[in-house]
């Protein structure tokens, strides 16, 4: 215990040493060492069990439950994402209706946006993307509502198109993917494009049918996760060039999700005909997919969850739902070969989000 | 004086008569032959009179109308609680879902009989217990296995354990003067039931009854909202959205041209709206989803004995149902999400028994059915499901011995008119039990038994959107007990006692569970679950006399259930004990009768339960113990009486949960006036 006090106060001095009092995000140099790892488990629907677990990246000693026991009341339910911008850790809260803004430190709540609508009815907030001093979260209300991140109130709103499930910033605008999720079977298949300095839906982009996740590489294109309707249309990747606002490319990829980690975008994805999970590398520039599975020594995932890389060593963090969905979770640390360095409890169900805090 | 039990109960100076003959809450035998004949022999029950039924051999508990009475009981869900072994889901409030599930096997494998025709719901595979009412029953029991009798339809031997409520009879009327019942409940939440029974002898041969029951409650409890664990955030909140409405319409008919054959019918209404309150949410307390049910059945049995070693009965019935479901806030281009769903139900059942000797019975029992579900979306399957059951049974008597074996042959077909239908099913399977009298005079046996059989997947497992699986297999149940039951009369102050402890071991095999699918956001039924439950009940009763005027009825129960779930060798769950499922259990119930007053006292107990398969401490429900006491007063004298019940429930205000994140009540009170001549 003084041990791991000692730990963070360490950690808190590398903090304010290394990071700007504002909250604009400049260029920051390479960092060095990685601080902390934040697991974010969505839990199960209704049982209000959403947890963020956060190691201690020296030690590797966990703090369960870490929002919680430093604010005395839970999360919510349902967390569906996490990200650390500036000096703040941003959690949206789905099925609670909520966005949870805490002190990536100390665990914090440094403030609670209610995205309970009018009438009572939650505009069911997805997904979180940040550009200079605002945070902009899009929600299955189809929605996407603008934050200031120092006064952390939302200022404006802009409608978009059905249910959108993921956001991202590339180029001065806003890419929205309009899901559809709540229209089963008919999903929608196109992203919303938004101008930022105007805050106004500029545009549709038609990719594929029930847009998901969105990431931007550094050529501005955007990537986007299709997931198809999960019987007679297949998965697929777009990209978008966020220069012109086309789709450049679509890969007609088995992919679950994914992540960008410089030239290569890491993805997976789960047979559960056959049990068969792997985890390939695509290379971006050359729009070659590596055949063989990413992880070089074994390691058998038995349903990947969530993904990130660290910036920093390179590793990649897979956060692993488990054989029994609904029990706790594990997170997979592999080396930037594909060797299993490190085995993480999630402690909490549905390990989607994995965040990295670096100096 | 041709009453029935319950009348002479209700009937003034018949109360305090009653209570002493209180009907063990465990039998011995089966309880026609044994609470019936012997106290009240006006009262002809039918059924076979062979005298060696009374010695069961599988566990029987039971309630009469007099010990619901006594429970604080609205709903037969409150009544069912006090079984031991059962672990009954209950998602609070009076429109919340109640159903039972029966030592560590969940709900779809406990059958509900409604005047001996079984209930069903070929859709979710599981009866809502909270829409009985306890007012027009005599009694119900829970059998595990296949209960003490041969001669029953074989879908009531097709399922691990069976649910019997026993609705009020026509015949134990006297003369041809119509018998009234009206009453009014009222109590906490906005909650109000008045209710009106009407019974008639047209005759010696005929007899009806007819009851109109209405209900309304706005169910607007307080609750503890936690935040987190013990030592967190708490705020006190109201259920909202609770609001429920019944109305229950029902007549029974008898006709009984001699002791030899009778003709039983009745016809039966339910409709409901109700809130659908949803679990609690943490800063999101918004619900608004509603769903109205309506069901209709009628249904007959036709008995006719016609020799001494030969009877025969007929049960038909025709099940109507329909429910809708609305989401009114769901964020589509409709703005809502609105199903219909439609089940019907076509039902024929004969069986035979044939008992050449006084010590060997044979029974045949054939019952065909079809259930059919449609709804108003499109791309459903819209499913017809055939099924045969054919049950042999033989039973055997002799001496200290009773032997009973049975053979069930199901088959079924299915028809859809999209999509790939389930393959038809072919299953045998079988079930011995024997009972060994130990001690000469009756009073003590040793009972055991082995019982297989199937769940077959329900229509949602089969055809659910998305996650619907139509290539499931039944679920295979496999059950073992030993125990002993004791049971004995006298006639000094202390009048019964009644004890039983049985031992099980359950496995259960290829159980139905949803698992993800190709991907984590598609999720579909699959076979793959394992589960062992070993355990023991325990159910005591006694009933002691003082001074001839007062008496006390005391009883309890103790359950454990170890329900392990082995689906995955070295998951992080296996060989956990299985959610909402407690390790340990009881019940204790005390009532004091005095000539015109009765006290009674009644208290649940739970051990912790765990939410998720994983028993962490995170998922840990603690446990609770809900007291309620009653004061009931019989008023009047002769022909006219009236019973005054106040009723305070939960009187400690326990706060607890039997489902996360479902609230139960707090203290609450019922006050019911009911009027009869």
């Amino acid at each position: 215990m003084k041990k791991s006090c000692f730990i963070w106060i360490l950690a808190g001095l590398f903090w304010m040493v290394s990071c700007t009092k504002d909250d604009r995000v400049l260029p920051l140099p390479v960092p060095e060492v990685s601080l902390g790892l934040y697991v974010m488990n969505e839990g199960v629907w209704g049982m209000n069990n959403s947890m963020i677990t956060y190691y201690d990246m020296s030690s590797f000693v966990a703090v369960p439950d870490f929002f919680r026991v430093h604010n005395g009341r839970g999360l919510g339910d349902l967390a569906n994402d996490l990200k650390l911008y500036g000096s703040k850790l941003y959690c949206v809260v789905s099925g609670s209706g909520q966005l949870e803004v805490l002190n990536p430190e100390t665990g914090k709540s440094l403030a609670r946006v209610s995205f309970i609508g009018e009438e009572g009815i939650s505009r069911e907030p997805r997904a979180i993307a940040f550009h200079r001093d605002k945070a902009y979260v899009c929600c299955f209300d189809g929605t996407v509502a603008r934050l200031d991140t120092a006064s952390l109130q939302i200022e404006a709103r802009v409608s978009v198109g059905a249910n959108p499930d993921g956001i991202c910033v590339a180029n001065g605008k806003l890419y929205v993917s309009n899901s559809g999720g709540s229209n089963y079977p008919n999903f929608d298949n196109q992203v919303s494009v938004v101008d930022i300095a105007s805050f106004k839906e500029i545009r549709r982009i038609t990719v594929g049918l029930n847009p998901f996740k969105l990431e931007v590489n550094a050529l501005n294109q955007v990537y986007v996760l299709c997931r198809g309707n999960y019987s007679s249309v297949g998965s697929s990747l777009v990209r978008i060039d966020a220069l012109t606002d086309e789709v450049s490319a679509i890969y007609p990829l088995d992919i679950s999700n994914f992540t960008i980690s410089g030239e290569y975008l890491y993805f997976y994805s789960v047979n559960w005909i056959t049990g068969e999970v792997y985890i390939r590398l695509f290379h971006m520039a050359s729009e070659l997919v590596a055949e063989d599975s990413w992880i070089a020594d074994g390691t058998v995932l038995s349903a990947p969850y969530g993904i990130a890389v660290d910036k920093n060593t390179g590793d990649v963090y897979l956060g692993d739902a488990g054989i029994e969905y609904g029990s706790n979770g594990k997170v997979y640390c592999f080396s930037e070969a594909g060797i299993l360095k490190r085995t993480l409890d999630s402690h909490g169900v549905g390990p989607a989000q994995i965040v990295i805090r670096y100096p | 004086m041709k009453r029935l039990f319950c009348f002479v109960f209700l009937v003034c100076n018949g109360f305090w008569l009653s209570a002493g003959r209180e009907i063990p809450n465990l039998l011995v035998g089966q309880q026609d032959s044994l609470l019936w004949s012997v106290e009240l022999e006006e009262v002809k029950v039918t059924g076979r009179s062979l005298p060696f039924v009374s010695g069961a051999s599988t566990p029987i508990q039971v309630l009469t109308k007099v010990s619901l009475q006594r429970l604080n009981v609205l709903q037969l869900s409150d009544a069912v609680k006090f079984f031991s072994g059962t672990a009954v889901k209950d998602y609070g409030g009076i429109g919340g879902l109640k159903t039972i599930g029966v030592r560590g096997l969940e709900a779809k494998h406990t059958a509900v009989a409604y005047d001996g025709v079984p209930v069903s719901d070929a859709q979710t595979g599981q009866v809502d217990l909270g829409r009985f009412s306890a007012e027009n029953v005599s009694r119900i029991s829970l059998s595990n296995a296949d209960g003490g009798d041969i001669f029953q339809p074989a879908r009531l031997f097709a399922s691990g354990s069976v649910l019997h409520i026993v609705p009020e009879s026509s015949l134990s009327f006297a003369s041809d003067e119509w018998h009234v019942r009206t009453g009014l409940k009222v109590g906490s939440y906005g909650f109000a039931e008045p209710s009106l029974f009407l019974g008639k002898m047209l005759g010696n041969t005929v007899g009806t009854t007819f009851l109109a029951q209405f209900m309304t409650a706005d169910g607007h409890y307080p609750f503890t909202l936690a935040y987190g664990a013990s030592g967190d955030s708490t705020s006190r909140e109201k259920r909202i959205n609770t609001d429920v409405r019944t109305l229950r319409l029902e007549s029974g008919w008898n006709i009984r041209r001699s002791d030899r054959s009778e003709l039983t019918a009745r016809l039966y209404w339910y409709a409901s709206e109700r809130g659908l309150p949803g679990a609690v949410i943490l800063y999101n307390p918004h619900s608004d989803q509603r769903l109205w049910d309506q069901n209709f059945f009628g249904q007959f049995r036709f008995k006719q004995k016609v020799s001494s070693v030969f009877q025969w009965m007929l049960n038909g019935k025709w099940n109507w149902s329909y429910s809708r479901y609305l989401n009114p806030s769901v964020h589509n281009p409709q703005g809502k999400e609105e199903n219909f769903y439609y089940q019907r139900e076509y039902y024929l059942s004969g069986t035979v028994l044939y008992a050449p000797r006084k010590d060997w019975a044979f029974s045949w029992a054939s019952d065909v059915f079809l259930n059919q579900l449609s709804v108003n979306f499109t791309g459903f399957s819209y499913p017809s499901r055939y099924t045969w059951l054919n049950a042999w049974a033989a039973e055997y008597s002799r001496g200290r011995w009773l032997w009973s074996a049975r053979m069930l042959y199901t088959l079924t077909a299915e028809e859809v008119r999209t999509g790939d239908p389930a393959p038809g099913r072919t299953r045998l399977s079988p079930s011995l039990s024997f009972s060994y009298r130990i001690l000469q005079d009756e009073s003590l046996r040793f009972r055991a038994f082995y019982k297989q059989h199937y769940r077959l997947p329900t229509f949602n497992d089969l055809y659910y959107q998305r996650a619907g699986n139509s290539s499931l297999r039944p679920e295979v149940a496999v059950q073992w007990n030993a125990g002993l039951v004791y049971h004995k009369v006298w006639s000094g102050p202390l009048e019964s006692l009644s004890f039983s402890l049985d031992g099980y071991y359950n496995q259960l095999k290829d159980k139905i569970l949803a698992v993800p699918r190709r991907n984590l956001f598609l999720w579909s039924m699959s076979n793959i679950g394992k589960v062992n439950v070993t355990g023991l009940d325990v159910v005591t009763e006694t009933s002691w006399k003082s001074g001839g005027h007062t008496s006390v009825v005391a009883g309890g129960t103790y359950s454990y259930q170890r329900a392990l779930d082995e689906t995955y060798p070295g998951s992080n769950t296996y060989r956990h004990q299985i959610p909402y499922t407690p390790l340990h259990s009881g019940s204790f119930r005390l009532a004091v009768h005095f000539p015109r007053t009765a006290v009674a006292y009644s208290c649940l107990w739970s051990g912790e339960r765990y939410v998720l398969k994983q028993n962490l401490p995170e998922n840990r429900l603690p446990g609770y113990v809900e007291h309620g006491v009653s004061v009931r007063s019989v008023f009047g004298k002769g022909k006219r009486s009236s019973v005054l019940q106040l009723e305070l429930l939960n009187f400690t205000d326990q706060a607890y949960e039997v489902v996360r994140s479902y609230p139960m009540p707090g203290r609450n009170f019922r006050v019911s006036y009911t009027v009869e001549w």
